[in-house]
């Protein structure tokens, strides 16, 4: 068989002809991505929407608190978020950049795989210091609807509580984040995975 | 501004229509199922219009576009669409040499055998691409693509006399 005779034979015919029309290359240079990398995007779009909802929260709850040190802890959360919001904002734009694909693909995907990556586990380890104060601010949030600071700190049982809800919470908390993780990006890091994996193997 | 951002529209849209063939060449070679390829097709004009400005033609926008196709495909796919071995021997096994239209399908069957990098090497030399070309669309070096030529010819032959 003569190969470049059959293979020009093969070209002949188009598998779906639509494609050529000026309006459907239109509407594809329109559309939105439906790969793993736009989901990530999106992933981490929603996680940017969240901070800014819950900066506004935490700042609406430290203005309405009674006990200037519930309010301090909700305005340090808000703090703490707001700083999140423009570190995010900032590694977002590689984020939403993608993979570029009309370079080298192999090296291009193990660096946004590493970099997705990363911000994850960066975001996860820095709230582990967050969520014993958020833990705090919680708890005496609660605890000053029905009594004082000053009955809070002259009682012993309701400090112990805090220390064990420190103890249990702030790493199930941290589990919890990796679970959400893992649901919301795991799958489309898996597939990035996936594909260095095949490209490696050739 | 836009009437800038309309002239490239344009201009990017009459490349793709003259170059259609190149994207519907590299869907076919991986995706065997006709939604997907449709899919894939628009996630190939969407990424190299996405990419259009970083285009300095320096290299044929055809071979451009092969580069932004095949890298496409090979991210956006859902699944491993290589054709098992088996399939060609079955392919080979159960159709007389009449049936087989049959040597073109027989030719796709043997070359989605292949492994990615290898059916896209192929392919763009069949096409008649330089290996410097190959080279560059694939990743490779002009060395490695003249070697991985001679070894997948050999197959191919192999695959499709025997």
């Amino acid at each position: 068989m003569d190969l470049k005779k059959t293979w020009d034979k093969l070209q002949q015919n188009p598998p779906f002809a639509e494609g050529l029309d000026e309006k459907a290359i239109w509407k594809a240079m329109h559309q939105q991505s439906h790969g793993p990398v736009q989901k990530i995007r999106t992933g981490f779009a929603i996680k940017l929407v969240f901070i800014v909802v819950f900066t506004f929260v935490f700042i609406y709850i430290g203005i309405k608190a009674k006990e200037p040190l519930v309010s301090g802890l909700q305005f340090f959360m808000a703090g703490a978020y707001f700083t999140a919001f423009f570190l995010f904002l900032s590694q977002n734009k590689k984020i939403k950049a993608g993979i570029p694909m009309d370079e080298s693909l192999l090296m291009n995907l193990k660096n946004y795989h590493a970099f997705v990556t990363k911000i994850l586990r960066q975001e996860e380890r820095i709230a582990l210091f967050i969520y014993p104060v958020a833990l705090t601010a919680g708890f005496l949030l609660g605890f000053t609807t029905g009594a004082t600071l000053e009955e809070f700190f002259a009682s012993r049982n309701a400090i112990i509580l805090l220390v064990v809800c420190w103890i249990i919470l702030t790493p199930l908390c941290h589990v919890l984040a990796r679970w959400m993780n893992k649901v919301s990006f795991g799958k489309y890091l898996s597939e990035l995975e996936g594909h260095i994996q095949e490209l490696e193997k050739e | 501004m836009p009437h800038l951002q309309s002239d490239l529209q344009a201009q990017y849209m009459s490349l793709v229509k003259e170059n259609a063939g190149i994207i519907y060449k590299v869907i076919r070679l991986y995706i065997d199922n006709t939604e997907d390829q449709k899919d894939l097709y628009q996630e190939i004009v969407l990424q190299a219009w996405h990419s259009f400005t970083r285009f300095d033609g320096r290299s044929k926008f055809s071979t451009w576009l092969y580069k932004v196709s095949l890298n496409t495909v090979l991210t956006f796919r859902r699944k491993n669409n290589r054709l098992p071995t088996d399939d060609l021997e079955k392919a080979g096994a159960y159709t007389t040499p009449s049936e087989r239209n049959d040597d073109t399908e027989m030719l796709m069957l043997a070359i989605k055998s292949l492994g990615e990098t290898d059916r896209a090497i192929v392919t763009l030399h069949l096409d008649g691409y330089e290996n410097e070309e190959i080279a560059e669309i694939t990743g490779l070096t002009k060395n490695h693509v003249a070697v991985k030529l001679h070894r997948i010819k050999q197959q191919l032959t192999k695959k499709l006399n025997g």
